[in-house]
């Protein structure tokens, strides 16, 4: 049985409330203000070890001031806590590594690649593989997967499980007699796009305010049109679609995580 | 800071150049590409025939117009993936596109950027597309190591943000992209798949909207902000305020988006691109100055003021806002 892993609020706060034997994800993918503060990092760490389970934190994009936080934030990791980072910056991954090597880093969902707008599915204007294009991504390609693994220690993938493209779970050993790179299956909401400007506050740039009291935990926006087939879910700056649970996927290797969000409509 | 225009067919080289233009990008989808992935998942990012060079023929003659005023010509394969067993006809491609005279080559896939830097090859440009979202120092360096030799910043930087990267990235070329073609969200990060023939995209989209949450319904500052793209046309997308403090930055080249669309609206583009740096130049003028002349500019060209919505430095001071809404949710209208 694959490890899962459940949202546990940007702080952690909800690793207390979680089932025996699942792990914590925190932090957020798409905005710094959702990480957690040099404290609450502490909190979450130290709640994990507790209960025995792993923790993930998620990270987003960083302009080069909130990369320099970051960096100070990931300086008060404990090198033996049982912790994974999702990183989805190219630049923060060239810095976590060259500071921390021991740390364990995968590459986010919004490096991998895929494509998650629902009109993939329901496009007319799609042939077969091109429809199939949209569900490959940077773990496809043993040349990525190889550079990433030696130059930057790159362990893991996180993905979402689309209806298009390969099937994650049946995701072959590396022929170069390394081991096969854990694949993190997120559900069952992908981000389908992003923007710098957040409507929850006003229209501004994240980066425009130096410190966000995270209104878009109040609320989502749930949009349609009917081109878009089922629609898509606003919260904050990123735009949601609805997936599958990862959690019913069919029996996976044990090279697969299940990281599975409740927190949105 | 050179003035990098899109161009669509040799046609249009001489013009753009006398223009102003210094250097010039195109689209070219091969056929191996577009008999296995079909007409909309493009090579170049482009499912619509006029935003790529229609035949190898008129490739190279592009290639021969540019070259006569020494202006280089890039290749834009900036889709991600390149498929693995696809790539060594890609890296052949690559190849033949050098052969012909095409000077770099606009990419988005990590294991490209690699396979074309283990190629070696001796007079081509690798740049790294925007779509790597390089917001910071580090991402400069990052691509640099995978073989970058120019590198495409994410279209959400200040002046300031750009200006410091410009000054950590030592002898790395960067390139902003500054005119036209403003997408809401960030391109790199954004998955949607925009396949409609009238090219509506879907973040341009009118949606009916649905609060899930406390009090009665969508809060206004919410919905207007979310309303301010819906609608909207990129052509209107404006960065001229800050071209002569990129220029003073160091910023090696400003691209102006828009291949496909008409040679009229590349022209006027480019000339309204070279107007601001040439004042910029003479008059060598602080932000408020800047963003003055930008906003007379804008006007002079479009016959209306600029709006936030169409604004890529937004620190130079909001323009007119945007007039009401009307009409309901779903397709914009007068989409050529």
């Amino acid at each position: 049985m694959p490890l899962e892993y459940r949202y546990a609020g940007p702080d952690g706060d909800r690793i207390g409330n979680l089932p025996a034997g699942v792990g914590a994800a925190i932090g957020s993918e798409y905005c710094v203000h959702l990480l957690p503060g040099p404290a609450e990092l502490m909190e979450a760490v130290a709640a994990a070890r507790e209960r025995h389970i792993p923790l993930l934190v998620l990270t987003p994009y960083f302009r080069d001031v909130e990369l320099r936080r970051a960096v100070s934030l990931f300086r008060r990791i404990p090198r033996d806590a049982d912790l994974d980072v999702a990183v989805n910056d190219w630049g923060a991954l060239l810095a976590l590594h060259d500071l921390f090597p021991w740390l364990r880093l995968s590459l986010g969902r919004l490096l991998s690649g895929q494509k998650r707008c629902p009109r993939i599915g329901i496009s007319s204007r799609l042939t077969a593989d091109g429809r199939s294009w949209h569900g490959e991504g940077i773990f496809s390609s043993g040349r990525a997967r190889s550079y990433l693994r030696e130059m930057f220690g790159v362990s893991g993938y996180h993905v979402d499980s689309l209806p298009w493209g390969e099937t994650l779970a049946e995701c072959p050993a590396e022929d170069d007699g390394n081991s096969a790179p854990l694949h993190f299956i997120h559900g069952p909401s992908a981000i389908v796009t992003l923007s710098d400007a957040c409507p929850w506050i006003c229209g501004k740039s994240s980066a425009s305010v130096p410190v966000c009291s995270r209104p878009c935990r109040d609320g989502a926006v749930v949009l349609k049109e009917p081109s878009m087939g089922e629609g898509l879910v606003q919260r904050g700056k990123a735009r949601f679609v609805r997936t599958r649970d990862p959690r019913k996927l069919a029996p996976s290797p044990p090279s697969c995580r299940m990281v599975f969000y409740d927190d949105l409509p | 800071m050179r003035i990098l225009s899109p161009v669509d067919r040799a046609a249009e080289v001489p013009v753009l150049l006398s223009a102003g233009a210094e250097e010039l990008y195109a689209g070219y989808v091969p056929p191996f590409w577009s008999e296995r992935f079909g007409p909309v998942v493009s090579c170049n990012r482009r499912s619509y025939a006029e935003a790529s060079v229609a035949s190898p023929e008129e490739l190279d003659a592009l290639i021969r117009a540019a070259a006569l005023r020494d202006a280089p010509v890039y290749l834009a394969l900036n889709a991600s993936p390149v498929p693995e067993e696809m790539m060594p006809r890609m890296v052949e491609f690559v190849v033949d596109l050098a052969r012909r005279g095409v000077r770099g080559v606009i990419v988005s896939d990590l294991p490209l950027l690699l396979a074309l830097r283990d190629a070696k090859f001796l007079r081509l440009d690798l740049h790294a597309s925007t779509l790597f979202s390089p917001f910071n120092g580090a991402a400069v360096a990052f691509l640099r190591r995978a073989g970058a030799t120019r590198v495409i910043l994410a279209r959400e930087l200040s002046t300031a943000e750009i200006g410091r990267i410009v000054a950590e990235s030592g002898r790395t070329p960067i390139e902003v992209i500054g005119l036209r073609g403003r997408c809401p969200n960030i391109e790199g990060f954004c998955t949607h798949l925009h396949d409609d023939p009238q090219r509506t995209w879907p973040c341009e989209l009118r949606y009916e909207k649905e609060w899930i949450g406390p009090g009665a319904g969508v809060p206004r500052e919410i919905l207007l902000a979310m309303e301010r793209y819906e609608g909207s046309d990129r052509h209107y997308s404006c960065g001229l305020c800050a071209v002569p403090l990129l220029e003073r930055a160091g910023v090696h080249a400003l691209k102006i988006v828009g291949r496909g669309a008409e040679s009229e609206r590349k022209t006027s583009a480019v000339e309204a691109v070279r107007a601001m740096r040439k004042w910029g130049r003479e008059a060598a003028p602080d932000t408020a100055e800047c963003a003055r002349r930008g906003k007379v500019l804008f006007q002079e060209m479009h016959g209306r003021p600029c709006r936030p919505e169409n604004c890529y430095f937004p620190e130079f001071g909001p323009g007119e806002p945007s007039p009401a809404r009307e009409g309901p949710p779903g397709r914009k209208k007068g989409r050529p």
